[in-house]
């Protein structure tokens, strides 16, 4: 009898903490019903969509790169009159296949799978579902008629940090807390090295790699480490900006953001940052519901309005705001290439001749340093 | 020079404390025969709870007491579902880790845009003021100050004390220590939620004094390190500063270098103290007379070939 009690209270324990979990990681019912959708009809993948659905690897406030889609999303909702539906923390894995699938029978015809690691499900989902639109964060996949990839180039607004912090530093010394030696954020710290340059040639980016999007641990001691080298502007690749920016603060060395206005917790030392906009988004969204699908990919930078700043914060003065602002309105006619040759690299070598500017292929796949930054290439 | 030195030390020690409570704590559980890789969520839990509670209080005392309680629950399950219901506890301490990985990650959700004032400095007088080093040493959180005297503390009980021979004994010879009375079954259980406490408190200090943020599975695999650097320290407590800090190092060398432009690669810094770890462990499992708890041969045995 006392044994039967102790099965079946383990199992009760068992059920409970396998119920637990699965409340954890899923919040919306499975339901396999291929119910709604517009099968056999040959419409634009998306045509006429009321509701959009979202998927974010992480959370909505981790100030970084999920708050940025977050609330770009919510906007576009509002803006497009559209029912947004949003699931956080979707792994990288087939449950995100789940996820898919649950949203298109929950009736919507719009997919934005945004995470890279989405791709590949979102490619199984989308050849079941010819008539949702899937978007996408990365070019690399397999070509579909309903999946396109909202791709960003971040050298753009990346040199406009440069120009406001190489403006406001006094110690010409400036920080890059950096991720990882992959071309994507190679580009970023060279921009924003060649930003800081044009307006400061004597100032020094020192680069640290954290190995890391998010480990706050070698956050810290980044930062830490660079105060006591005399920096007093740090710049970030990272996926969760905030330890940075509250560290700054306390520290009262000058912040540039990443993905999200960060002026709220760093109220004193931010002064701009890279924010991922969503007016392209919205647009494409738009252009979705109208049918006219864009398939392939959809990129670019500030003149095709998929990158922009955060507004220079209060310790920003006047004069270098109004710098900051000329550099968003060269940027946005779309006349000045930020790679434009001579390009040198760290060791004084050149990367692009004099009068030569670099296609876009070349700058995705930039892996040296430019001239004037110190940190390791590999 | 003297503010690279000065800041080599502070990363080294703020880096090296979650690392130093984790590893005395999962010191204790092998001590007793028990390995605890569940440090690793015991810590994450700590670091979701303690950052809880001194947000929503402010009471850094409770902070501790609530990472604690909740360390003590995850040790809780490590022991009692492998002595009590047989399970492996590798198998279980990955299920357990992915647990309160799900766990912190639901309720810790809302915590991640959340600020704190946390655990302060606090300057030791006279002592801080020694060039080079006080600042350094001395001018350290609470949990930081407790952490310098935690191997000693520990070291002492364990071969000091009647409680702490009856610990090494159950992971020894356990049937040794219930000839002489003692119930194995208890001194096995408070050695492994121990374990879960310490790796707790550690994460407190890894939320709420040295990064002043949670984020989801912020542990970064911390415990794990730990419970391998167990191994490096040869089952001494005494050797914890010495494997607490080489990780330290590590960490705060690895910034330094690139910050100096010093051409070696940021992975091989990296990967410092894992080599050293490995070596450290073929060197032990080769001596003859190791002092590797008896209880702890009996899992993982290496294969024996006979040809």
């Amino acid at each position: 009898m006392k044994k039967i009690v102790k099965r079946a209270a383990r199992l009760l324990l068992a059920v409970l903490v396998c119920s637990f979990l699965a409340a954890c990681g899923s919040s919306a019912d499975v339901n396999h019903s291929d119910a709604g959708g517009t099968e056999g009809t040959q419409t634009a993948p998306g045509k006429g969509a009321t509701k959009i659905g979202v998927l974010l690897v992480g959370t909505r406030d981790d100030y970084g790169y999920n708050q940025a889609l977050y609330n770009g999303c919510i906007q576009s909702g509002e803006d497009l009159g559209v029912e947004i539906m949003i699931k956080e923390s979707v792994p990288e894995d087939s449950s995100s296949q789940a996820v898919m699938e649950q949203m298109i029978s929950a009736g919507c015809t719009i997919i934005y799978a945004t995470s890279y690691g989405h791709r590949e499900y979102a490619e199984l989902v989308a050849q079941e579902h010819p008539e949702v639109a899937f978007f996408c964060s990365n070019e690399t996949g397999q070509a579909m008629d309903n999946i396109s990839a909202l791709v960003t180039y971040g050298w753009d607004s990346a040199y406009v940090n440069g120009v406001c912090a190489g403006l406001m530093t006094k110690t010409n010394e400036i920080g890059f807390i950096a991720s990882f030696q992959i071309p994507v954020v190679m580009h970023s710290i060279n921009a924003f090295a060649l930003g800081v340059q044009s307006v400061n040639p004597d100032a020094t980016v020192h680069v640290v790699f954290t190995g890391s999007w998010d480990d706050v641990g070698s956050q810290t001691d980044a930062v830490n480490a660079m105060a006591s080298q005399n920096i007093d502007c740090i710049a970030q690749y990272q996926d969760y900006t905030k330890t940075i920016c509250e560290m700054c603060e306390a520290a009262g060395i000058y912040v540039v953001g990443y993905h999200i206005d960060g002026s709220d917790i760093a109220p004193n030392t931010f002064i701009t940052g890279t924010i991922d906009i969503c007016t392209k988004q919205t647009e494409v969204f738009r252009e979705t519901i109208e049918g006219n699908f864009p398939a392939g990919i959809v990129s670019g930078g500030y003149p095709e309005g998929m990158t922009g700043n955060a507004p220079c914060g209060a310790c920003v003065p006047d004069d270098v705001k109004a710098v900051v602002e000329d550099t968003v309105e060269m940027m946005k006619e779309g006349t000045f290439e930020v790679f434009a040759g001579p390009i040198y690299k760290q060791d004084g070598t050149i990367a692009y001749e004099e009068g030569y500017t670099p296609t876009t292929e070349e700058i995705l796949g930039m892996d040296f340093l430019v001239q004037g930054v110190v940190g390791l290439d590999n | 020079m003297m503010n690279l030195i000065e800041n080599f030390l502070l990363n080294t020690i703020r880096s090296g404390t979650p690392i130093m409570f984790a590893l005395i704590g999962d010191l204790i559980g092998q001590r007793a025969g028990h390995i605890s890789l569940s440090v690793e969520g015991a810590m994450l839990t700590g670091c979701c709870v303690g950052f809880a509670a001194c947000y929503y209080t402010d009471n850094l005392l409770l902070a501790v007491l609530l990472a604690a309680l909740a360390g003590a629950f995850v040790g809780f399950l490590q022991i009692h579902f492998n002595i009590s219901c047989g399970a492996d506890m590798f198998a279980l301490a990955l299920a357990i880790n992915y647990f309160c990985s799900a766990v912190t990650n639901y309720f810790g959700a809302s915590l991640i845009s959340k600020s704190i004032s946390g655990f302060g400095r606090i300057a030791i007088p006279l002592l801080s003021e020694i060039p080079l080093i006080g600042d350094a040493i001395f001018n350290q959180d609470i949990l930081t100050y407790i952490s310098y005297l935690l191997p000693i503390v520990v070291g002492f009980i364990l071969f000091k004390t009647k409680i702490g021979t009856a610990i090494r004994t159950a992971g020894e010879v356990h049937q040794v220590a219930v000839a002489y009375g003692y119930n194995v079954r208890l001194l096995k259980y408070g050695a492994v939620m121990t374990a879960g406490i310490l790796a707790a408190v550690g994460g407190v200090q890894l939320s709420c004094a040295y990064t002043m943020t949670w984020t989801a599975d912020m542990a970064g695999g911390r415990g794990f390190i730990a419970s391998a650097l167990v191994i490096l320290c040869s089952w001494k407590p005494g050797r914890a500063y010495m494997a607490a800090y080489l990780f330290g190092a590590a960490q705060s060398l690895q910034i330094l270098f690139q910050l100096l432009a010093i051409p070696i690669p940021t992975n091989i810094v990296t990967m410092a103290p894992y080599v050293v770890t490995l070596i450290a462990l073929a060197f032990i499992s080769m001596n003859k007379n190791p002092s590797m708890p008896e209880e702890l041969k009996k899992i993982g045995r290496p294969l024996e070939i006979q040809n």
